[in-house]
């Protein structure tokens, strides 16, 4: 325990070390933060308060678009994350002495998630911290420790759909489309800006087929309302089939990219 | 009769017919005239080779022989075709416990992340192989790299950028000691040290193999292997093999 604790600590600080090495990063996010809430802060009072598909919020548009926005970002910033890091790592050499190493190759993969995920939870948590503190957005009624379990099993869906994109790195050494096209599909019909019932019937049994609907759903239920577990228990439900499924599925497939590249000589070629 | 009853050491590197062949990506007119007939090239070809605790061997042949594909093989990071390699008697290709007896030292290292600390690096290192401290510091002065310590990776030299890898190398104390080319950055200074550091881990035991094109640098060793064609041409002391080993080269 001591040592795989050992290893969360240097590859969250060898990245977090990386990060911090590019003077200015953090000032451009929490800049573009700001833009962005502006924007749905705008939309907001354009649409008033009294939307009916908004129950959840109370019809307070700001507030239900805050809470996707915010939370979207370390479901969506994961999954993208976990693969651009392992492209990074192919790019400079670095995965190759990482599989050379005692850590086994698929712990080393999911070790390298680790800060992706957590740069983007801090990312969402900036947001949303920005959005109650600037834009003064209320939520005082929040359950936070459902909340958290809510994200918590949304970000390892997404993290498992993270290890299929850098598998796909692994093997064809180029950004992942099926990544992108998850990612679009998120935005598109898990509820993020606009609840989910205004999209065509058609799309519903889809926007079912997407972690992040759950998770949203779990999350505003428990931000908004002050939902408990007996409320959220059909997300969650949701949230731990799809990790069920999921999780063990993406080893599989990134243990057979692992060793498709080492057969084949390519885990450093770029 | 003879000495059968002394119990013998195993090899540091048993390395036996390794063959590895890599797929060559196609043109769309071969890939439309035969789909399934894959394009490869034979990097090793039946490689055997025996390193025993103490040893210093040089790898010497002209470029694409497949000497850095056994370094590969040997660090786990390309599985061979056929054929087997075993460190300390634990196969390479297992993972785990055999990773800790190798260790790779290259003027290019791409463990050495351009944007951090010699000392950053080397803490990374540490915390994969599960080292103490301690190792850190004494392997960069081992290497006379101290200096460099808090210098960004990026700034450093070739040279120095060699020494702090042959550090990185050090710092797990493996059995089996693989430099890739490293003498062909270091100063008259520094390879020198390299060579003084070489003569102490071979009497501590530890085996060391030289990938390297200088032959005046292969002729200090205890052992020379020509490749050639992806398998051992010859082997023996340099005086044995200096003929084959200068017409692989064309001299």
């Amino acid at each position: 325990m001591r040592r795989v604790l050992g290893l969360v600590a240097a590859f969250v600080r060898r990245d977090l070390l990386v990060d911090f090495s590019y003077r200015g990063s953090s000032v451009f996010t929490v800049a573009g933060a700001l833009f962005s809430l502006w924007s749905l802060y705008f939309l907001g009072r354009t649409f008033g308060n009294s939307s009916p598909l908004l129950a959840v919020s109370g019809g307070d548009y700001f507030r239900f678009a805050l809470v996707g926005i915010a939370f979207s970002v370390p479901l969506r910033g994961g999954m993208a994350g976990v693969s651009r890091r392992v492209r990074e790592l192919q790019l400079f050499g670095g995965l190759e002495s990482l599989v050379s190493s005692p850590v086994p190759p698929f712990g080393s993969i999911v070790l390298v998630a680790l800060y992706p995920l957590l740069s983007a939870a801090v990312r969402g948590g900036l947001l949303f911290s920005l959005g109650v503190l600037v834009f003064g957005a209320q939520f005082p009624q929040a359950n936070y420790l459902w909340a958290c379990v809510a994200l918590g099993l949304g970000m390892a869906a997404y993290l498992a759909f993270g290890i299929v994109s850098a598998a796909f790195v692994v093997v064809f050494k180029r950004g992942d489309p099926v990544a992108w096209a998850l990612d679009a599909l998120t935005f598109l019909v898990s509820g993020i800006i606009y609840p989910v019932e205004v999209l065509p019937r058609l799309l519903h049994p889809v926007a079912a087929l997407v972690p992040a609907t759950h998770a949203l759903a779990a999350l505003r239920q428990a931000l908004l309302q002050g939902a408990g577990l007996a409320e959220i228990a059909p997300s969650l439900r949701s949230l731990l089939l799809f990790c069920g499924l999921l999780l063990p599925a993406s080893a599989l497939v990134l243990r057979a990219a692992l060793r498709k590249a080492a057969r084949d000589g390519t885990l450093g070629q770029v | 009769m003879g000495n059968t009853s002394e119990p013998s050491m195993p090899p540091v590197l048993d390395a036996r017919d390794l063959v590895k062949e890599y797929p060559l990506p196609r043109s769309l007119r071969e890939l439309a005239s035969h789909p399934f007939r894959a394009k490869r090239r034979r990097a090793l070809d039946g490689l055997t080779l025996r390193l025993e605790a103490g040893e210093r061997v040089a790898l010497v042949g002209p470029n694409g022989v497949g000497k850095t594909t056994l370094a590969r093989i040997l660090c786990g990071v390309v599985l061979p075709d056929s054929g087997r390699a075993l460190v300390g008697a634990r196969d390479v290709a297992g993972g785990g416990a055999a990773r800790r007896e190798v260790g790779l030292a290259r003027p290019d290292d791409p463990a050495l992340h351009p944007r951090l600390d010699v000392i950053e690096c080397l803490r990374f290192h540490r915390a994969l192989y599960g080292v103490a401290e301690g190792e850190l510091g004494f392997a960069l002065e081992r290497v006379g790299a101290a200096d460099l310590a808090t210098r960004r990776v990026q700034g450093l030299s070739a040279g120095e950028r060699a020494k702090v890898s042959l550090a990185k190398a050090l710092m797990h104390a493996p059995s089996l000691l693989i430099l890739d080319e490293l003498s062909r950055v270091l100063d008259p200074g520094a390879a020198a040290r390299t060579r003084g550091l070489l003569s102490e881990l071979t009497s501590a035991g530890k085996a060391v193999l030289l990938i390297t094109h200088d032959l005046n640098e292969a002729a200090q060793c205890d052992r020379v292997v020509v490749m050639d064609g992806g398998k051992s041409r010859a082997q023996g002391r340099w005086g044995e093999v200096e003929g084959e080993a200068r017409e692989v080269f064309g001299l």
